[in-house]
């Protein structure tokens, strides 16, 4: 099995447990590092981001509730959240996370009709990729002037308001309400229309450009953040590497840096959602590989390189 | 007392086909009575011996003769097109043409011209594609006009950016091979399909990937340097299914030896057919070739053209880049990349030998590069210069024992 | 404890050399002709007779050279790089770290190590330019035997300007400069001198400034090494019986495995 194919695989089983786990008793958790929105009735997990801004254990929590019982479940949670990152680091992204699984879906649509993928060039993800840090800065900052009363209710959950996840995800459940205006009062109403054209936005960008939220995502910013407690690493050898930009040609996120790195060794961008597409499609025996501890787990190599062959499932 | 008269009985061109027919019945001779000589090998021989017009009524394509490696075959492929290598090391047919040629010749180019001018269907070639890459190439035209030979109606120039790394250099390559593609479409009076480019894309990958396994093979030891090379000659030859099925017949048939010996990386200008002296001397000098990075071998095909746009333009813009981004000539001005394709290999071989054809500067300079960083990671490292003459087999044969007994 | 014979087949001659435990007992050299076997048979008995040995004594002969191939009876080849490295070392009481050998036909500059290994070599390719045909052809135009000639260098006023190595150039150079009324002597210092030139060359720009030694039959011309010392600024020894390192160094390898 090429390492695509797997990857396809886990991508569609993770989507099913975590969008319809639930179900059947499967409960990760509200700490996941990945977009399993809690918004999908019966999802198998909820996405770490909620429970971040959340009013209960996260940021959004009262002053008052953040001295009991309740800070300690907002602690544990923040360390369950790590520890996940820590052990799978940016795989989340590339191939657990249901949100991006969609908009490899849409991908492939535009894949079997044969257009021509856009480019936001130059190289899309470094121009745009500072968003996802404003994101992420809204999304730390908002919840507790909410929590001090000083922003009204209806800001609290800011992010999910105007989350693509939250409005697409839950249409696999059949729920189609978020999806739509609401207007019981002004900033709902502003929300929810930013919500509607954010989704429209995602949903023919990502038609178009391979993982076009992913540039912006808040959540890839915040596991960034958290690259130096990972256990796996994106390791490359220059003096292995001959140059032929196939890592920079199969990467969905436009990386330019594991091409140009001529020195380093980790070459794991900040936009990098995990794939390891660059590591499987690299004929040079040895020159990228995933590390684990320390430890290869995936080495870039000829033979892996040729047995790749129907390349555009990636 | 009687006159001395020499008429001659044949013309020139009739004297040095028969010389060089001559020539390559002593290769095939020396191939086939080889102790590891096996009958696939037949196969690939059968290819190189064969004359355009035979290879293009066997693979019922037109041919397009083109020089050096950059013009993607899956475009030629996919449009119906097969593209003619011009390559040939043929001594005799290289001496033909020297009196048109500088004495300093790349004696590569100069077997090319010479079989260009003796082979009675080269007019075959209606068109020539030329990719500026070195000097020779470059001038090969002018050089053949002024030999004499009969101009093509086209000669076709695919203006190669010598630098790589340069996002400007490639998006210019990425247009030319784009005109390359317009140019072939009128010629043929076919539309390139992004469906047909994929699938000889795929086939091409199959082909690669099998010729990985064969790889693989002499990465063990298991396949002689001569019979490695004379494989990959013919996929110049040859459409890519065919050579890769031929290729797997030979795979299951070689033999992998306890003992390795000593392990060598064969690098600079390109061995063709019909002339494996520095293969069969390194194997006289009991050196294994397990790897190389000739562009007329393991660098034949650049294989894995991996893509995540399979529109048109996303399929020619990725072939274009591996093509380019990927190609190893010394006459890239950035090429410091290039000791990746050695190092990469650091565990399957003992050291390094460097073949530089005599008038081959590129490679000639390239190999006082590569020596200092060779030298610099430890790797010994030898740099042989020569051309298709037998005279310095015995001093070749001598340094390759010493450098050898040095391992 | 039996002989140890190292046989070097060269380009212009044959050259034996019979060791016993590492001494050195015998040595003989005769002029390369067509039947090299046979030739080399007949030298070899010629140097066990000179020391009243037969062949039976013999424990192990190596052959090296260009025609170490023709020699069926060898118990084991070896290059001549690595012959001449070995003999170098130990003739130089392990001194040797650059060997300039003129052979017949080619030169070869060997690098070795601390421990007398060749760390590097170079070798002229395909040309005899600088060669021993090169002094050969001198001797003949000049009219002056070759031993003589390193009497012939110490005794020049001046060095002659000759700016071709090429076997065939030199000789109308020599020719014009013989007809100008230039000496013989100062001729062959020019001779000498152009060669080192050609050596030193072939040495590059590394080359340490001691352990400088030169071998080859054309070594017993000092006047080569005084030119080649004269040429580098550094200290040129010639090995003691210079004609015989090679096959010394092949007979000795036996006695190392």
């Amino acid at each position: 099995m090429t390492l695509s194919g797997l990857r396809l695989l886990v991508q569609h089983a993770a989507f099913a447990m975590l969008m319809y786990g639930g179900r059947f008793g499967i409960r990760l958790g509200p700490a996941l590092p990945c977009f399993a929105c809690p918004y999908v009735a019966g999802c198998g997990g909820g996405c770490y981001l909620m429970a971040l801004q959340g009013p209960f254990f996260g940021l959004g929590m009262p002053w008052a509730a953040a001295t009991g019982v309740w800070l300690w479940r907002a602690v544990g949670y923040l360390l369950f959240f790590v520890l996940l990152v820590a052990l799978f680091g940016k795989l989340w992204c590339g191939w657990i996370c249901p949100f991006g699984t969609l908009s490899d879906w849409l991908g492939l649509v535009r894949r079997k009709l044969r257009i021509r993928e856009s480019a936001l060039s130059p190289r899309g993800t470094t121009r745009f990729g500072w968003i996802k840090y404003v994101l992420l800065a809204m999304l730390v900052v908002l919840p507790p002037f909410v929590a001090a009363g000083w922003l009204p209710q209806d800001f609290s959950l800011a992010f999910c308001n105007i989350c693509p996840g939250k409005s697409l995800l839950p249409l696999f459940a059949g729920e189609t309400k978020y999806l739509g205006i609401d207007f019981t009062n002004h900033v709902t109403t502003v929300f929810s229309t930013v919500l509607v054209v954010v989704t429209a936005v995602v949903v023919v960008g990502s038609f178009f450009k391979d993982r076009f939220f992913c540039m912006v995502c808040p959540l890839l910013a915040l596991m960034h953040i958290l690259k130096p407690v990972t256990f796996s690493r994106l390791r490359k050898e220059p003096d292995r590497c001959t140059g032929c930009g196939t890592c920079r040609r199969v990467c969905p996120m436009e990386v330019e840096d594991v091409y140009t790195e001529k020195i380093g060794n980790d070459v794991q961008a900040g936009a990098c959602i995990g794939c390891q597409t660059c590591v499987g499609s690299c004929a040079g025996d040895g020159a990228l590989k995933t590390t684990y501890f320390g430890k290869s787990v995936l080495v870039s190599s000829r033979k892996r390189a040729a047995q790749a062959i129907r390349r555009w499932f990636w | 007392m009687s006159t001395h008269t020499n008429s001659p009985t044949m013309s020139r061109q009739d004297a040095v086909r028969k010389r060089a027919e001559r020539e390559h019945g002593a290769m095939l001779d020396e191939l086939r009575t080889r102790a590891d000589y096996l009958s696939e090998y037949e196969y690939f021989m059968e290819r190189l011996t064969e004359t355009p017009a035979q290879l293009a009524q066997r693979v019922a394509m037109t041919l397009v003769a083109s020089l050096c490696i950059q013009a993607p075959l899956e475009i030629f492929h996919a449009l119906g097109l097969f593209s003619y290598r011009i390559s040939c090391a043929s001594l005799v047919l290289g001496l033909a043409a020297a009196p048109a040629l500088p004495t300093l010749a790349c004696p590569l180019l100069r077997s090319c011209l010479g079989m260009l001018a003796n082979q009675p269907d080269s007019a075959i070639f209606q068109q020539w594609l030329i990719p500026t890459t070195c000097d020779w190439v470059v001038k090969f035209p002018e050089m053949a006009r002024l030999a004499g030979l009969a101009e093509p109606d086209d000669i076709y120039w695919l203006e190669l950016p010598h630098l790589k790394d340069a996002a400007a250099s490639q998006g210019r390559w990425g247009a030319e091979v784009k005109r390359l593609v317009r140019h072939l479409e009128k010629r043929t009076g076919r539309r390139l399909g992004a469906r047909s480019l994929e699938r000889s894309m795929e086939i091409y990958q199959d082909a690669w990937r099998v010729f990985t396994s064969l790889i693989e093979r002499r990465r063990e030891g298991a396949v002689p340097a001569v019979w490695f090379i004379l494989m990959a000659n013919a996929l110049y030859r040859d459409c890519p299914k065919g050579w890769a099925e031929a290729v797997e017949r030979v795979i299951p048939r070689l033999l992998t030896p306890n003992d390795r010996g000593k392990r060598v990386f064969l690098a600079g200008s390109p061995v063709f057919y019909p002339n494996y002296k520095i293969p069969s001397l390194l194997e006289e000098a009991g050196l294994r070739v397990t790897a190389d990075d000739l562009c007329s071998s393991e660098r034949i095909i650049p294989g894995a053209v991996h893509y995540r746009d399979p529109s048109l333009d996303g399929l020619v813009e990725a072939l274009a880049e591996r093509y380019h981004q990927g190609c190893l000539c010394p006459t890239f001005a950035d090429n410091e990349r290039r000791l990746g394709s050695i190092l990469s290999q650091r565990e399957s071989f003992d050291g390094v030998v460097f073949q530089v054809l005599k008038g081959c500067h590129p490679y000639d300079l390239e190999s006082f590069v590569l020596e200092k960083a060779m030298k610099e990671h430890g790797i010994r490292f030898i740099r042989i210069e020569t051309d298709y003459a037998a005279e310095d087999r015995q001093n070749i044969l001598t340094r390759l024992e010493a450098f050898r007994a040095s391992l | 404890m039996g002989l140890h014979v190292g046989l070097d087949l060269g380009s212009t001659a044959i050259k034996i050399a019979v060791l016993e435990n590492g001494a050195l007992l015998a040595s003989r050299a005769t002029v390369t002709a067509p039947g090299q076997e046979e030739v080399a048979e007949r030298l070899l008995h010629e140097a066990l007779s000179c020391i009243d040995r037969s062949p039976d004594d013999v424990e192990r002969l190596v052959a090296t050279g260009y025609g170490k191939r023709l020699y069926a009876r060898a118990d084991r080849m070896m290059d001549e790089i690595t012959a001449n490295a070995v003999g170098a070392f130990h003739c130089s009481g392990g001194e040797a770290r650059v060997v300039v050998n003129i052979g017949g036909q080619d030169m070869k500059v060997i690098f070795l190590d601390e421990g007398g290994r060749v760390a590097d070599f170079k070798m002229n390719d395909k040309c005899a330019a600088g060669a021993g045909r090169f002094f050969e052809q001198a001797a003949r135009i000049l009219d002056a035997p070759l031993e003589r000639f390193g009497d012939l260098y110490q005794a020049a006023s001046e060095t002659a300007e000759l700016n071709s190595t090429c076997v065939v150039f030199a000789e109308s150079e020599m020719v014009s400069l013989l007809a100008r009324g230039v000496p013989r002597e100062n001729i062959v210092k020019g001779l000498c001198h152009s060669v080192a030139r050609r050596a030193v060359s072939l040495i590059g720009s590394s080359s340490p400034q001691s352990g400088l030694y030169l071998d080859g039959g054309p070594a017993c011309n000092h006047g080569l090494a005084d030119a080649m010392a004269e040429e580098l600024l550094a200290p040129v020894g010639v090995l003691p019986m210079p004609q015989f390192t090679v096959a010394i160094g092949a007979a000795r390898s036996t006695a190392e495995g």
